[in-house]
């Protein structure tokens, strides 16, 4: 009858079996055919196959390849859950994934991956922290893998000035898990004659061990010595906040805004009976609160010689090469007449239609040019005269309001305390940004906070009631989701008669 | 600017002997030139695109061979381009993406195999079936039956391969009948090797060509009365012959095992699976044979009856493992063992599911099922522990986050979109009817956008019976590829002639880029001929018209604003421009080395984000989505949200400056250039204003 098949498969201890899982645009496939290459170099048959998925375009891409022992040529053409002896991961999320697929199994599969994150659109489209914790990636793959080599290959490859690809293979021929010599990798690379791979190949051979790293944060023994009275009336647990805090207002605003920020922030140490929680996230946020960024800040951080330096850093421009910065500025006009003294700046803002109001100065400033410079510089000068601005002016009285409630709140429950401290984190962002996360923050304060303080809204949903408005506050949705939680809220009886 | 296949093609003029390294779908087009084609076509599309563009680069070799190779309009294009070979003896293969190809290509496709054909005639899809596929989920197959086109599904061995596209054309010919053969999407990608042949100049070429054109023959039209006879022909003549070839060539494989009373019918794509999961179940002898005996089709339409009764006759059970839906080997294989009176048990679809891919797993399952009802001792143990390392995962690791493809970084078809969602927040939702493409991709977060994908180039046709329904007008969105596709002459010439009232936003690219960077008919470089979009609809009637640079989000925006309102009825056409940023990449790095290395002043555009100015809200991310715009850990000790961060890979396209300004965000990004070899006068205003700003190192 027919032929019979030419192909055979060796049996399960003979043929090695590898996946990549790698990210659109990561060079797994080039990492896939460094691979082959040295196997097939090495006298070994070499089988690969490929899902690239939407390559180039961020996608998630996996590679599998098998290897055999020569006249026994193998040919899965899927990786099978559980039966994977090596699992290469350019990034640590899509370990994750491999694993969630179950290629990774104590009996079998070696790792071989990267600890950077290459973040997903979820978690980059959050509002606030919507990253995926990394740790817990890491322990699932030491207890899910048979031995795990976990490197941070991007700063290997940025400190090599090579690519993750090279350094992972660098990586999987130290780990010695296939049956082909680190020294056929190497060969491979050198015959293409790209010394970046050959680099980033050494690093991943031979990762440098890691650095603990030490406090970069230089003492401000000065500085707490001019403060030391005040943090001192603070619990422990608060004074490195408000440190950060008062080093933060002088900065911003001179000593004097400091001294304010001590004082008010005092007033909680006697409600630190939950060892300082409270005094310290009424720290970090007041600090917050205190310095919003109107256009004298910006123009202040925009000039600081600092910014230049590290611009240029993060960048790899040498010290000796010119290189411009243009800022993209778009000042509000609500933003600009609020720099004006606030009788003036009520006025102008009311001469002001709606939809003036919300329009803005679209700007292109070049800070690295002197009229841009001096443009930016002159406008942080005006720094003195800020406690005279109209946005000055409501912002603290919209901080005197928080606090209030908050320590109204205090005196009824500390973990409530907490969450109307926190709710101070939905204020964020400039102009239409600001103008949503402020309608937010304002409306939490005064539908829900207000309320629950006097008795409208039952005391124990309170907690509750604050985190979930957090997270519905801080949606980009138009206030909907928040406006739903509000209707939603246990009024008591008496709200109800009133 | 297109890939470079310099090293496929080095492949494709190996001599006999040498041995061939490299994937599926290069070892086909190999394949093709051994087997003396006169001609070559297709559309491209993943996964078999580079089948086309290799052919395309290697225009000296094709010029020596004298082999005519051209990119068709459309799969329809190359399909009707297979009529040569109905008069002539020319050998001629086209290649397309399947299933959807060969629904456009079905009406030509009909036609020729209706006709017949005297050369041979292979048409090799690419199966866009399972994981990574971007296609609707059906099976070619169908059109194989209803046409009466023999189907190949090579088991996925590049010598295998190789031998079964050279049968094909003999195949094809024998028959008069045209061939088909599927190449699944990891048989394409799969690298192997096997031992090359020497390439074949076809005998009627491009350097011989005919001297007369063929007689007139009624009998080769697909037109009454010849049609009637064609049909008979079909099976009287045609498939008898088929039969006899696949025959005496042993185009199937048998393989007999020792538990003789089951088998297993398999489709040849589907070997490699059965195989390694038999194997782990302890079925394969010291030989690495199997002990279950194999029926395996590379040819899976026309079945032969004859093999079919040989196979089973002499079991009790058999399993065909056929993936995919319906069940066709299954239903042919019940019929040929009932007229034969066989009464073997046939399995199919009730151990394996329906639908979906077969992977190893899903292949496990089914074999172990099939081998419980035949009582055959099997290893079972595999399952067992994968349930518990299922068990032992699932209690310590979260499911991790999707990671849904999105546009490159840099790519213009972006900030149209940011743009669109702009649109949207300020006047409401509109309809929109996606299209296939690149574009497609704004479907995924941040911008969620589409209501309805009807095929390529149909975006328009297919919102003809939203528009009248809606206070607003729909919006529908085509790529240049999918405008001469089929978006002009179905949905401009349908808008046009019925006067619809709605939206067309052709993002013109100057490629087709989602099926890796071809040139188009309105390309700029390559094999374009700068055809005109805009001339193209004026042509069709349409008055209103519209040139953006996507890259310009506030016009885009402006311009979509008048486009929804204008007080004038009928289509409007707004057409997006900005070159892919793959091919300008391309191109533009290979210019700037060279401006670099002769010491010419140059400057890198790169954008990025002032740490402590951003506040963490990531408004920017929800309109863009830019793979450089990511997230980075703050240092200041008093904020914990990440900062948004543009990463190294920046191209400076500067959508991220566009978004601060028209949906004025936020001051925090500022656009850096970079001077490389700079002025001297520069150098100098350098070190002066770095000491007067005090940022001096």
């Amino acid at each position: 009858m027919g032929r019979r098949p030419t192909e055979r498969l060796g049996d399960m201890s003979e043929a090695t079996s590898l996946l990549i899982c790698a990210l659109g645009g990561d060079g797994g496939g080039v990492l896939a055919d460094w691979i082959t290459r040295a196997g097939v170099t090495a006298g070994i048959e070499v089988s690969r196959t490929s899902v690239p998925g939407v390559a180039q375009r961020t996608g998630a891409t996996a590679y599998y390849l098998e290897f055999a022992s020569p006249g026994r040529p193998c040919l899965k053409l899927h990786a099978a859950p559980g039966r994977v002896d090596v699992v290469v991961a350019t990034e640590l999320v899509e370990l994750a994934r491999a694993m969630s697929r179950h290629f990774v199994s104590p009996q079998r599969t070696h790792v071989i991956a990267s600890t950077h994150r290459a973040y997903t659109i979820s978690e980059r489209m959050a509002p606030g922290d919507g990253r995926v914790e990394g740790e817990g990636i890491v322990v699932a793959a030491q207890r899910l893998s048979k031995s795990c080599r976990l490197i941070d290959a991007q700063s290997l490859a940025h400190a090599s000035g090579s690519r993750v690809n090279a350094v992972l293979l660098g990586a999987l021929a130290a780990a010695g898990v296939l049956p082909v010599p680190a020294s056929a990798f190497e060969r491979v690379l050198r015959s293409d004659g790209d010394d970046a791979n050959l680099r980033g190949f050494h690093a991943g051979l031979a990762p440098p061990q890691a650095v603990e790293r030490g406090s970069d944060r230089s003492s401000r023994a000065l500085s707490d010595e001019r403060w030391r009275q005040a943090l001192d009336r603070l619990p422990p647990l608060a004074q490195e906040v408000a440190r950060h805090g008062a080093e933060r207002l002088t900065d911003y605003q001179g000593a004097r805004a400091a001294t304010l920020y001590l004082d008010r922030l005092t007033t909680f140490a006697p409600y630190a009976g939950d060892h300082g929680e409270l005094a310290a996230e009424v720290g970090r946020q007041l600090a917050l609160l205190s310095t919003p960024d109107d256009v004298i800040r910006v123009a202040q951080l925009k000039t600081h010689p600092d910014r230049f330096r590290r611009i240029r850093a993060e960048a790899g421009v040498r010290p000796d090469q010119p290189a411009r910065i243009v800022d993209y500025l778009k000042p509000g006009a609500a933003e600009l007449a609020g720099l004006a003294p606030a009788p003036l700046g009520r006025l102008l803002l009311g001469l002001l239609g709606e939809r003036t109001r919300r329009s803005g100065l679209a700007l292109r400033v070049e800070v690295t040019a002197p009229w841009g410079y001096l443009l930016m510089k002159g406008l942080s000068m005006l720094r003195p005269l800020r406690p005279l601005s109209l946005l000055y002016r409501e912002r603290q009285a919209l901080i005197v309001r928080w606090l209030e409630l908050v320590r109204d709140a205090a005196q009824r429950s500390q973990p409530l305390a907490l969450e109307v401290a926190r709710s101070a984190e939905l204020l964020k962002g400039y102009a239409t940004t600001l103008d949503r996360t402020q309608d937010a923050f304002e409306r939490v304060l005064r539908e829900i906070c207000m309320p629950l303080l006097t008795g409208k809204i039952e005391l124990s949903h309170g907690v509750d009631a604050l985190i979930q408005a957090r997270h519905a506050g801080a949606k980009d949705d138009g206030g909907t989701a928040l406006q739903a939680l509000i209707a939603a809220l246990p009024r008591t009886p008496v709200a109800d008669r009133g | 600017m297109e890939v470079s296949f310099a090293n496929e093609i080095a492949q494709l003029r190996l001599r006999a002997g040498e041995t061939f390294r490299g994937e599926g779908v290069v070892a086909v087009t190999k394949a093709l030139l051994q087997s003396g084609v006169s001609y070559v076509g297709g559309y491209q599309g993943a996964p078999v695109s580079h089948l086309l563009d290799i052919m395309v680069q290697a225009g000296d070799l094709m010029d020596e061979l004298g082999i005519h190779v051209e990119t068709s309009a459309s799969e329809a294009g190359a399909a009707a381009m297979l009529g040569a070979s109905i008069s002539y003896p020319m050998r001629g293969a086209v290649v397309w993406k399947s299933i959807v190809g060969s629904n456009v290509a079905s009406d030509a496709l009909s036609n020729l195999a209706s006709a017949g054909v005297l050369g041979g005639v292979l048409i090799v899809l690419g199966e866009d079936y399972g994981e990574g596929a971007s296609v609707i989920q059906e099976r070619s197959h169908a059109f194989a039956l209803k046409s009466s086109v023999w189907l190949l599904d090579p088991r996925p061995d590049l010598e295998k391969i190789v031998d079964l596209v050279e049968h094909a054309f003999a195949f094809s010919e024998a028959s008069n009948t045209p061939v088909m053969m599927e190449m699944r999407i990891r048989a394409c990608h799969r690298y192997g090797a096997f031992e090359s042949k020497d390439n074949v100049a076809p005998a009627i070429s491009r350097k011989s060509r005919l001297s007369e054109p063929a007689d007139f023959d009624y009998a080769r039209l697909s037109h009454p009365p010849a049609t009637f006879a064609q049909e008979r022909l079909k099976f009287e003549h045609r498939l008898p012959r088929a039969l006899a070839y696949l025959r005496e060539h042993r185009l199937n494989e048998r393989c007999e095992g020792d538990i003789a009373g089951v088998g297993l019918i398999v489709q040849g794509g589907l070997y490699n699976t059965v195989l390694a999961e038999l194997d782990a179940m302890g079925l394969l002898d010291e030989a690495g044979e199997s002990r279950i005996p194999l029926l395996t089709l590379n040819v899976v339409h026309p079945l032969d009856p004859e093999e079919i009764v040989a196979f089973c006759s002499i079991r009790d059970r058999v399993l065909i493992v056929e993936e995919g839906a319906p069940e066709f080997i299954e239903q042919a294989v019940q019929t040929i063992l009932r007229r034969a009176s066989l009464n073997a048990i046939v399995h199919g679809k009730d151990v394996l599911p329906m639908a979906g891919e077969y992977n190893a797993e899903t292949v496990h399952r089914g074999l172990a099922r099939f081998f419980d009802l035949a009582a055959v001792p099997h290893n079972a143990s595999w399952l067992g522990d994968l349930e518990a390392l299922r068990a032992v995962t699932a209690a310590i690791l979260p499911p991790p986050p999707e990671r849904p493809p999105g546009f490159c970084t840099g790519c213009p078809e972006r900030p149209f979109f940011s743009a669109m969602k702009l649109l949207q927040k300020e006047s409401g939702r509109v309809h929109v009817a996606a299209d296939i493409g690149c574009h497609a991709l704004a479907t995924f977060p941040p911008f969620d956008s589409g209501n309805s994908i009807l095929g390529y180039g149909m975006s328009l046709a297919s919102n003809e019976a939203v528009a009248p329904f809606q206070k607003r007008r729909p919006v529908a969105i085509m790529g240049d590829g999918g405008f001469w596709h089929n978006g002009l002459v179905t949905g401009v010439a349908g808008a046009a002639l019925n006067r619809t009232d709605q939206v067309l936003v052709v993002l013109d690219n100057g490629y087709s880029s989602a099926t890796g960077v071809q040139s188009i008919l309105s390309s700029r470089s390559g094999r374009g001929v700068s055809a005109s979009i805009a001339a193209a609809v004026r042509a069709l009637g349409v008055s209103w018209v519209r040139k953006v640079r996507t890259y310009d989000v506030g016009a885009v925006l402006r311009t979509l604003r008048r486009a929804m309102t204008d007080a004038e009825s009928g289509l409007k056409v707004i057409i997006a421009e900005g070159e892919c940023m793959l091919a300008r990449q391309r191109r533009e790095r290979a210019s700037e080395r060279l401006r670099l290395a002769s010491g010419k002043r140059s400057v890198r555009k790169r954008f990025g984000v002032d740490e402590d100015v951003c506040t963490g809200d990531h408004a920017c991310i929800r309109l863009s989505g830019c793979p450089s715009l990511t997230l980075k850990p703050r240092s200041d000790p008093l904020r914990t949200d990440p900062v948004a961060h543009v990463d190294n890979d920046c191209v400076g396209c500067g959508l991220c400056g566009e978004i601060a300004h028209v949906a004025q965000l936020c001051p925090s990004f500022y656009r850096l250039d970079i001077v490389r070899n700079p002025h001297p006068w520069e150098r100098a205003l350098h070190w002066v204003g770095a000491r007067l700003s005090g940022s001096a190192t």
